[in-house]
């Protein structure tokens, strides 16, 4: 039996009816649908820069003329209503109809081979933009092909005084385009297939290739289906740019960045595409601050599928996300779908069973010796019981592992909150305020739980939210680890037991899966990835298990200061390679300009898997002060 | 049944034939020869040289020394000692540094090999032979498609052949670190990115190999086949070898690629035109098939021995089928503590030659074919 969430199946479905049953609207109203309606969307330049498997290719085909026609013929369907309407919001499809004809061009390998020719940039430039211009026309009219309409009833709106030009791109009909189109493609693929590149002369004598420019000529699409008379704004989408060669890319998007295109035009890109420097410092990217003619604000829209702000937002956008394409997944597998299991979080049980007596016993009496230890008065311990007993009787987990765990926290942070006495002074016991009043609260609880979760194993990684969070708001990285708890809520459902995953099971089941993930790494580097985020993940867990637990949950990044970080680029472009490939392949996320303690920290979190697997806290905020040299020591030591 | 397929017949040796022919043809008197070979860590990479070297021949070399960042200090020193033994067994030698890699990490080597070929003066060369033992996919297919349409085209010398020194425990003890630049092979595109091929059924022919599932997983996204034939050695040294494969890959059969059991295509481990006739008869039964419908189009993706690769690259020179695949950015090199493995297994393949009567069947060029 396939299991869809084993691969990522957007990317195999090459029916669109089979496409559109599983793709979720979320990403479009989280990141598109803000640009579309402030009008920033589709008339400059759009980057749209994420990790692998956010779901940028994904959107691309949402906007396809052919996706959008099966969509909207089948506006029937309950599952379509709302990727219409997020499409809607979008602008892509207006009163009932397609608003544009988009088109994806993959910049994988092909393209970044005309930077290794013996020739001169600017002709470099030329051939490569000539070439994608070729595709993208292709690419148009294959689509509307495919979405049932003749080349014959497939016209361009010229830009008035284009002539010449217009003429240059074979006429204002599909057909003449596609003639020219083809022609173009041939000529300039051959120079690029060529073994040994052709003399100069030779390809400036085809003059041609820089005088064909339909992008400069193309208005609108104007399309005859059926008995509808339709205008569509065209849109490019430039996927995979990170292959191009970084002064390519330069040059493609000075070239798309041009206000006079009328064509909508969006490069989508892998974080890695752009220097180390543009990945460690959000924001400093896509031109160079001296460019000349070039304002970032003003001419590109740049769309981070990732983003260091309004993270707390991202990650609830994050979880109906992934909840609803987990639903969608799950209808895919009949052993679910015939039993009306379509949705993920009612497989995964959120209750923990407390622990065997023999390990309370061993916890009370941990709890007993630091009482001891710390000289805490019987009358003390009994207020702190009360504060404990008083907050988890509000909420689900009122277990006796919970209120010895909590206790212990307070214990230790009552010690710590009042005067120390000489180490050999007699004192009868004095129960003592805190210097600070102690209270029992959800973070407390956490890190509560990260201790049973070390000392006994106890389930920490359990339920539908706990997934979404380990998955760094990566889509590809859910489904990863979503694969493992289906696969055995499926096994489960065929032995004729019931489909839902106790929390120990699914606990032990993400740990085994996400200690597989890292040990299938294989990216660049990735043995110095592996290297800087074990020894992140190693002394976030003595931080994470001190018996005050003073980060709550425990710290789950380095923190460096902003200044130091920014001149990683510079100064250590080693550790900059290793912090980049981390940021492109999911080990780290970057958060820059966090302000703690008055000051700017960039933090180096480590992603899901790797908390995962080391056992630390999902939840955000605590890290450890370190230096830029903690960092390239670790990648430095020995494994 | 007649084919018109350019290699069967093909003259092949294998073994000590191999060996025998290469004591006896080369060191004839009007023979100069043009060695080309990989000058690496790879243990192989003097095995051919040596064997040609103490024959007599009249040799000239060109050693291509294959460039990755950041290589392994133990490899490097490897990679030094077979350079002396190699610039002794040859004085006439010119040792060629290729970059595989380009300074923002993109695949540049098949273009740079290709450019050094291509510089070479080949006014006096008779035979030229490839010795792929130590050499990668992305440098030996160009180099050796290069040196085909020169002959093809009558610009060449007359003879082209290719060797490997075969060792299965050998490749098992070296791992490739892959990068994450899937693509093709230079040279190798096949005219499959072009719009005539946009509606043509997509059949993808990874050879499987250990360690190499992420590496194939990225080829796959890559491609984005219709369908998906994997090759299996079989008959091989190990025969458990296929079984542990198919285990191995057992989620990408189930899920992303579909494999269903008769989809396997199973190829001698040790005779690579077992390979490429297995692809050119897989080729010919379905260009009919899906001839009105688009077309067809085989994709081949060499990742496993060097001796299947050998039998793919023959194959895609024929009938132009595009490769694809993922360069390595460095390896990782285990010798075996035991050195009583043994000895490797000579191949050569006269790919081109006098030894063929003419007309041959041509080499076909993109999808009009």
């Amino acid at each position: 039996m396939v299991n869809p969430f084993e691969k990522r199946a957007t990317e195999y479905l090459q029916q669109d009816e089979a496409f559109l049953a599983v793709v979720t609207p979320e990403p479009l109203s989280t990141f598109f649908e803000k640009p579309a309606q402030e009008g920033r969307l589709y008339d400059r330049l759009a980057m749209v820069i994420g990790t692998p498997g956010s779901g940028k290719t994904t959107l691309a085909r949402l906007f396809k003329y052919s996706t959008l026609r099966i969509l909207l013929r089948n506006r029937g369907f309950e599952t379509y209503k709302n990727l219409i309407d997020g499409l809607s919001a979008c602008r892509a499809i207006a009163d009932g109809q397609p608003a544009v004809i988009g088109c994806r061009i993959s910049l994988e390998s092909e393209y970044r081979e005309f930077w290794e020719f013996p020739y001169p940039d600017t002709l470099k430039a030329s051939l490569t933009v000539a070439l994608l211009q070729a595709r993208a026309v292709l690419a148009w009219l294959r689509d509307a092909q495919a979405a049932g309409i003749a080349l014959e009833d497939i016209d361009i709106v010229a830009r008035p005084d284009a002539e010449a030009a217009l003429e240059a791109i074979g006429g204002a009909n599909g057909v003449g385009l596609q003639r020219r189109a083809r022609e173009m493609e041939t000529a300039i693929y051959e120079i690029s297939a060529a073994l040994v590149p052709p003399d100069i002369d030779e390809v400036e004598q085809n003059a041609a290739a820089t005088a064909y420019r339909p992008l400069d000529v193309i208005d609108a699409f104007s399309v005859k289906d059926g008995n509808d008379l339709l205008q569509l704004t065209p849109l490019v989408v430039f996927d995979d740019a990170h292959y191009l060669h970084p002064s390519q890319l330069l040059a493609l998007q000075r070239w798309l960045a041009r206000r006079e295109l009328r064509v909508a035009r969006w490069i989508l890109t892998r974080l890695d595409a752009l220097a180390p420097a543009d990945v460690l410092i959000e924001g400093q990217n896509v031109f160079e601050e001296d460019e000349p003619g070039l304002k970032l604000a003003r001419e590109v829209t740049t769309i981070w599928m990732q983003s260091s702000e309004g993270r707390a937002n991202q990650r609830r956008a994050f979880r109906k996300m992934a909840k609803d394409m987990a639903g969608r997944y799950l209808s895919q597998m009949e052993v679910f779908n015939r039993r009306g299991l379509n949705t993920l979080g009612d497989l995964l049980s959120t209750h923990v069973d407390t622990l065997a007596p023999s390990k309370v016993e061993k916890l009370a009496k941990k709890v007993a010796a630091t009482q001891r230890r710390y000289s805490i008065t019987a009358e003390r311990r009994t207020i702190l019981e009360r504060e404990v007993g008083d907050y988890l009787e509000k909420g689900a987990e009122n277990s006796e592992d919970m209120k010895l765990s909590l206790l212990s926290i307070l214990l230790e942070r009552y010690a710590n909150r009042t005067p120390q006495r000489g180490l050999f002074e007699d004192e009868p016991e004095v129960d003592m305020e805190p210097s600070k009043p102690l209270t029992a609260g959800a973070a407390v609880a956490d890190g509560a739980r990260i201790h049973l979760l070390h000392q006994f194993d106890r389930p920490y990684y359990y339920g539908i939210d706990a997934l979404c969070d380990a998955s760094s708001e990566n889509a590809e990285q859910f489904l990863h680890l979503a694969a493992r708890l289906v696969a055995q809520s499926e096994t489960q459902l065929i032995r004729s037991k019931s489909p839902t995953l106790s929390s120990q099971v699914q606990h032990n089941l993400l740990r085994e899966r996400a200690d597989e993930m890292i040990r299938g790494w294989d990216f660049p580097l990735h043995h110095l990835v592996r290297r800087l985020s074990q020894g992140i993940a190693d002394q976030c867990v003595v931080k994470s298990l001190e018996g005050n637990a003073p980060l709550n949950g425990g710290a789950n990044a380095f923190g460096i200061p902003q200044e130091d970080f920014d001149q990683i680029p510079k100064l250590y472009p080693d550790l900059a390679k290793v912090l980049q490939f981390g940021v492109a392949y999911n080990a780290f996320v970057l958060i820059p300009n966090h302000s703690t303690k008055n000051r700017n920290w960039c933090l180096v979190e480590l992603s899901g898997v790797l908390l995962i697997r080391n056992g630390l806290t999902l939840k955000r905020g605590g890290f450890l002060e370190r230096r830029v040299e903690d960092l390239v020591r670790l990648t430095e030591e020995a494994p | 049944m007649a084919r018109d397929w350019r290699w069967d017949p093909c003259v092949s040796h294998d073994g000590i034939e191999a060996e025998r022919f290469v004591a006896e043809y080369f060191p004839e008197a009007h023979r100069k020869t043009l060695l080309i070979a990989g000058a690496g860590f790879d243990p192989r990479a003097t095995q051919v040289v040596d064997r040609l070297a103490t024959g007599g021949a009249d040799l000239k070399a060109l050693f291509v020394r294959e460039s990755r960042p950041n290589p392994d200090g133990e490899l490097t020193r490897r990679a030094e000692a077979n350079i002396e033994r190699l610039k002794s067994a040859i004085p006439n030698h010119e040792i060629v540094p290729i970059e595989i890699f380009g300074a923002d990490g993109a695949v540049v080597g098949g273009r740079n090999v290709a450019a050094a070929a291509s510089r070479q003066d080949m006014a006096s060369v008779t035979d030229v032979v490839v010795d792929i033992s130590a050499l990668s996919v992305g440098t030996a297919f160009p180099l050796i498609r290069y040196f085909v349409e020169l002959i093809d085209r009558g610009r060449g010398p007359k003879n082209l052949h290719l060797f490997v020194a075969h060792d299965p425990s050998l490749d098992s003890q070296i791992s490739s670190i892959a990068g994450d630049a899937p693509g093709y092979v230079h040279g190798f595109k096949g005219g499959l990115t072009l719009d005539a091929a946009a509606n043509a059924a997509k059949l993808w022919l990874p050879q499987l190999a250990k360690g190499r599932r992420q590496a194939l997983s990225r080829v796959h996204d890559f491609v984005v086949p219709h369908d998906t034939c994997p090759i299996l050695p079989f008959p091989a040294r190990d025969p458990r070898l296929g079984d542990m494969l198919a285990e191995e890959y057992m989620v990408e059969f189930e899920s992303a690629w579909k494999v269903d059991a008769r989809d396997v295509v199973y190829a001698d481990e040790q005779d690579p035109l077992h390979l490429y006739r297995t692809i050119l008869r897989l080729d010919d039964l379905r260009k009919p098939v899906f001839r009105d419908a688009g077309g067809s189009i085989l994709i081949l993706s060499p990742l496993g021995t060097k001796v299947m690769s050998l039998g793919a690259l023959m194959a895609a020179l024929e009938r132009d089928l595009p490769v694809a695949y993922l360069e390595s950015i460095g390896y990782d090199f285990k010798a075996s503590a035991e050195r009583s493995l043994p000895a490797p297994h000579l191949i050569h393949v006269w790919l081109e030659g006098d030894v063929y009567p003419q007309p041959r069947p041509r080499l076909k060029k993109g999808l009009n074919q």
